[in-house]
């Protein structure tokens, strides 16, 4: 029996971890957060609602980041018996 | 530092608040439901998701976010956006481990991290190596909470009180209710600090821009006059960008009183809760002392060099002196830089008691003794702690303050055991050893050797990333090993 209940938990995911395109989200979305596309040649920078635009494009992508994580939580987090 | 103009009015409301701390020490302690370890380091695993989330915020969020970071964001300019980043990372880092931790914490009646490494690994080496990087690296952020303490007093003051009366004042405070009423009365001090920290925040972003037309002005005058401050940065600060979000995602994650937390939570679902809602904190926390960094690069700019941390000091007393509404604001920061440091201070006192009993003298002096002795003993190790970080605090000459940058290269260090043999079951203690003993030594060599950085990467960074290269190749060795006798 506890043969079959461990190979049911691995076969049902219940933690994000199990899951390879979370985390390639993941690298997606920090990655953008960091402003490595943006040409250094473009400074002085221009100014988007107050902030610089690369600043800002930095600020939309880690508020992607914290909305996908609680996304995240709520869907792949499962309140279920673990393989242990 | 510059005089700040503290009334009567703003010592009452300090002093008031720190009764309130002792006060719920002592409700702490009339709630206890037995001596034992986990009743009094986690407060019986029964911390719902309201305490949990202002507790693992108030925890993390120390003195240093308030006064440091707008100091970073006052020297580098707009790049320090970064630190919004790197904070989300430490949520992100537990999604990897936490969900499985805190079930296994649940059934096997885990207390400290090192009940887990004991539990996965069945290795005593392998535990002390891993208890030893966590005990150094928080007894100095202790160390460095309680000098934040003093430095705090004694600052905004203008040195009325002595930089000791903070540190002992503060700490005698902190260690009275963490006595009382240990996890449960840490938590919910928290609580009170963790809100103070919020309405902090929301008076310092009304302060710093009271119309959204600030801001701009604020950038324009950076692009025209320091345009270092406001242009995409170089690849050298992109590269060390990297390298700030994965060794403080990972170092971070694995702070033994954020691990606690995990383990304190009453279920799954108050853990969700709190995480889903803690990963937005940033956004609310670390962008406001960002902009405040910010509004103080064209503020001071007549002032010439001015050190980094004194930007949050100069804007209270500035604030404090302006108008009855700004003064009563940059009290209620004052009380949230000091709730910040004392949230932060108790937990890791606690943490530090935690494993010093259960690991140490637990496995040891204390091996056949019943739990209430070793609770006990926590308590009475809490003063000792405490007593020695205060007059190491107190005399200059032997502070440890270089060391307290080392905390999350070594913590990082500890990751690969605490992080990964949650999900690769094959895992060997054999194969961590070698690659956590290389990872420390590299670590604190580049670090001792004042290479904090190279290429931009920090120090812990490379140690990590020799460490896991060694844990990876040594594994397949050993899966070899198994393969082919």
């Amino acid at each position: 029996m506890p043969k079959r209940s461990e190979t049911t938990s691995v076969q049902r995911k219940t933690e994000p971890v199990q899951y390879r395109w979370i985390w390639l989200v993941y690298v997606l979305l920090f990655a953008l957060s960091i402003p490595w596309y943006f040409p250094q040649s473009q400074n002085p920078a221009a100014i988007i609602l107050g902030l610089p635009a690369w600043v800002l494009a930095s600020m939309v992508a880690v508020t992607c980041i914290a909305i996908f994580t609680a996304f995240v939580v709520h869907r792949f987090w499962k309140d279920e018996p673990d393989v242990y | 530092m510059d005089q700040f103009p503290f009334r009567f009015g703003a010592l009452v409301f300090i002093a008031c608040y720190l009764v309130l701390m002792l006060v719920l020490g002592w409700i702490a302690r009339r709630q206890r439901k037995s001596e034992s370890l986990s009743d009094f380091y986690l407060a019986g695993k029964n911390l719902g998701w309201f305490v949990l989330l202002l507790t693992l915020y108030a925890t993390q969020y120390s003195g240093n976010t308030l006064i440091g970071y707008p100091g970073e964001a006052f020297r580098l300019g707009f790049p320090w956006i970064m630190s919004i980043g790197f904070m989300m990372s430490i949520i992100v880092v537990y999604l990897v481990f936490a969900p499985r931790l805190q079930k296994l914490a649940r059934r096997h009646h885990f207390i400290t991290p090192g009940d887990w490494l004991d539990f996965r690994y069945q290795s005593p080496t392998l535990t002390l190596i891993a208890n030893m990087l966590l005990v150094v690296a928080i007894a100095n952020f202790l160390l460095a909470q309680l000098m934040a303490m003093g430095h705090i007093v004694s600052g905004l003051s203008g040195g009325m009180l002595p930089y000791w009366l903070g540190v002992v004042l503060l700490a005698a405070v902190i260690i009275v209710y963490e006595t009382l009423g240990g996890m449960r009365a840490v938590a919910w001090t928290d609580c009170i600090q963790g809100l103070m920290l919020l309405i902090g925040f929301a008076g310092l972003l009304i302060a710093v821009f009271p119309s959204t037309n600030h801001l701009k002005e604020v950038t324009e005058w950076i692009v025209k006059h320091q345009p270092e401050k406001a242009q995409v940065p170089p690849w050298s600060v992109l590269r060390t960008w990297v390298s700030t979000i994965v060794l403080v995602g990972v170092s971070g994650a694995i702070y033994p009183q954020a691990i606690q937390r995990i383990y304190a939570a009453r279920n799954t679902q108050t853990l969700k809760v709190s995480l889903s809602i803690m990963v937005f904190m940033p956004l609310v926390s670390t962008l406001v002392v960002f902009l405040v960094g910010i509004a103080g690069i064209p503020h001071f700019q007549g002032l010439g060099e001015i050190s980094a941390d004194r930007v949050m000091p100069l804007m209270l007393r500035e604030w404090a002196a302006q108008t009855p509404v700004m003064y009563v604001l940059a009290i209620l920061v004052i009380t949230g830089i000091v709730a910040a440091i004392m949230s932060t201070a108790d937990s890791v006192l606690l943490s530090l008691s935690s494993i010093l009993a259960k690991d140490f003298l637990g496995k040891t002096w204390l091996k056949h003794k019943p739990e209430t002795d070793i609770t006990r003993a926590g308590k009475l190790l809490s003063w000792v702690i405490m007593v020695i970080l205060v007059f190491i605090a107190l005399q200059p000459r032997i502070t440890l303050w270089g060391l307290t940058e080392l905390k999350m290269e070594l913590l990082a260090q500890a990751a690969p055991a605490m992080i990964l043999g949650v999900f690769w079951r094959r895992l060997d203690q054999r194969a961590l050893l070698p690659g956590t003993v290389a990872g420390t030594v590299l670590a604190v060599a580049l670090a001792a050797a004042g290479s904090g950085k190279v290429w931009g990467l920090h120090a812990g960074l490379l140690g990590l990333l020799l460490n896991l290269g060694i844990c990876i190749l040594s594994q397949a060795w050993l899966n070899r090993q198994e393969i082919v006798p």
